[in-house]
């Protein structure tokens, strides 16, 4: 599917830093992500938010309060297992100038 | 069309072929029941250069309104009900968005990204590469599928589709349609130099600005974005149904864990 050609794009090296990055910046829950998904609410979402399910989770498991993120980084549960991936930067500016161009062709 | 890679050029094609497919999707909006998938929009005065809107792309998915295990229950019925009842209909089919020449145009201008979110895929989560690719190839050999079409030769990716979402803020939400072990694959484009999506469940607000990409187990943590400024907010958003790999015969991956990267670095291996 490609990934093999990718490896040998101009941009991998910035790819592989910004991933890597990551594993050296990790947040950590108080929490085992498979326990919270037993109590998560197969809801449909609404338009506004649904504070009372919030309340409920924030009971059994303790919101980490992360604050803002802006590096590349992961956040994993108690575990060990990785729920968030952030990666800032890591389609390069060529990219995301093209990117919105293709927008216009979906009107064609 | 080839499009050129010049920022100019192209915002001045959205300004005369985007919009008007947009209002006509933001007119018929105005008459449906508003959900939090067809809210929220806010293109900027006169509509900016993309307008508004949302697009949902697959090369194998189940029709809205036909779920499987609504499916399963209706075949249960019916073998009880008709002894000599016909199978159940649960092809795949190919998105309605898909099966136009705009969207073969989209996907070849969009190859790279495709590469690069497969690469990421596989490095970030190798077991729901392998499985997304066992899904695509399966799909391509349209056994599965209700009819084939020629647009699956140009599908890449090995997740089982994506959303284009244009000038929308999203509201907090999961997504229901992943297996909890998937990750929703995010990538923020657009012309807008500030942006965060929050995710509540772990207290965060994520830098989102163009350029970035977020991997998030989305059917668990909650995750929207409120607000962005300085620009035009273009989204794609990856996904994989779970309901499709789960027709296709393939496994749920295994949580991806820190350990594995660490072993992976180890003097020891």
């Amino acid at each position: 599917m490609g990934i093999y050609l990718f490896l040998l794009a101009p941009q991998t090296e910035l790819w592989m830093y910004t991933v890597f990055g990551c594993i050296l910046y990790l947040d950590v829950t108080e929490w085992d992500v498979t326990r919270l998904f037993d109590r998560v609410k197969n809801r449909r979402p609404r338009i506004d938010a649904d504070p009372a399910e919030d309340a409920d989770l924030g009971k059994y498991f303790v919101n980490p309060r992360l604050g803002h993120l802006d590096e590349p980084c992961i956040v994993k549960d108690l575990h060990g297992r990785i729920l968030v991936w952030h990666l800032p930067d890591i389609y390069a500016q060529h990219r995301i100038v093209s990117f919105p161009f293709t927008i216009f062709s979906l009107t064609k | 069309m080839t499009l050129p890679i010049s920022e100019q050029v192209g915002l001045n094609m959205g300004a005369t072929i985007l919009r008007p497919d947009l209002d006509k999707q933001m007119k018929a909006l105005e008459a449906a029941p508003p959900t939090w998938r067809n809210t929220g929009f806010s293109a900027p005065p006169g509509g900016g250069h993309f307008g508004a809107g949302a697009v949902n792309f697959s090369p194998g998915w189940f029709q809205r309104l036909r779920d499987v295990r609504l499916n399963q229950f209706v075949v249960r019925l019916g073998a009880n009900l008709f002894q000599n009842s016909q199978q159940l209909d649960d092809y795949l089919y190919v998105s309605a968005s898909l099966r136009t020449d705009s969207a073969a145009n989209f996907l070849r201008v969009t190859e790279s990204i495709d590469v690069i979110s497969n690469a990421i895929t596989a490095l970030v989560a190798p077991r729901q590469y392998d499985y997304g690719l066992a899904a695509i190839e399966l799909i391509k050999n349209g056994r599965h599928l209700y009819d084939r079409h020629p647009i699956l030769d140009s599908w890449i990716s090995v997740w089982s589709g994506f959303a284009m979402i244009v000038n929308r803020v999203t509201a907090i939400h999961r997504d229901l349609g992943g297996a909890p072990e998937d990750y929703d694959l995010l990538f923020s484009s657009g012309t807008h130099n500030a942006c965060n999506l929050d995710v509540p469940d772990l207290g965060a607000t994520l830098s989102y600005r163009p350029g970035t990409a977020v991997a998030i187990t989305g059917r668990v943590l909650q995750h929207g974005v409120k607000t962005w400024e300085g620009g035009e907010r273009i989204c794609q958003a990856r996904f994989i149904k779970d309901a499709v790999h789960d027709r296709l015969g393939l496994p749920r991956p295994t949580w991806v864990n820190y350990d594995d990267y660490i072993a992976l670095i180890s003097s020891e291996h």
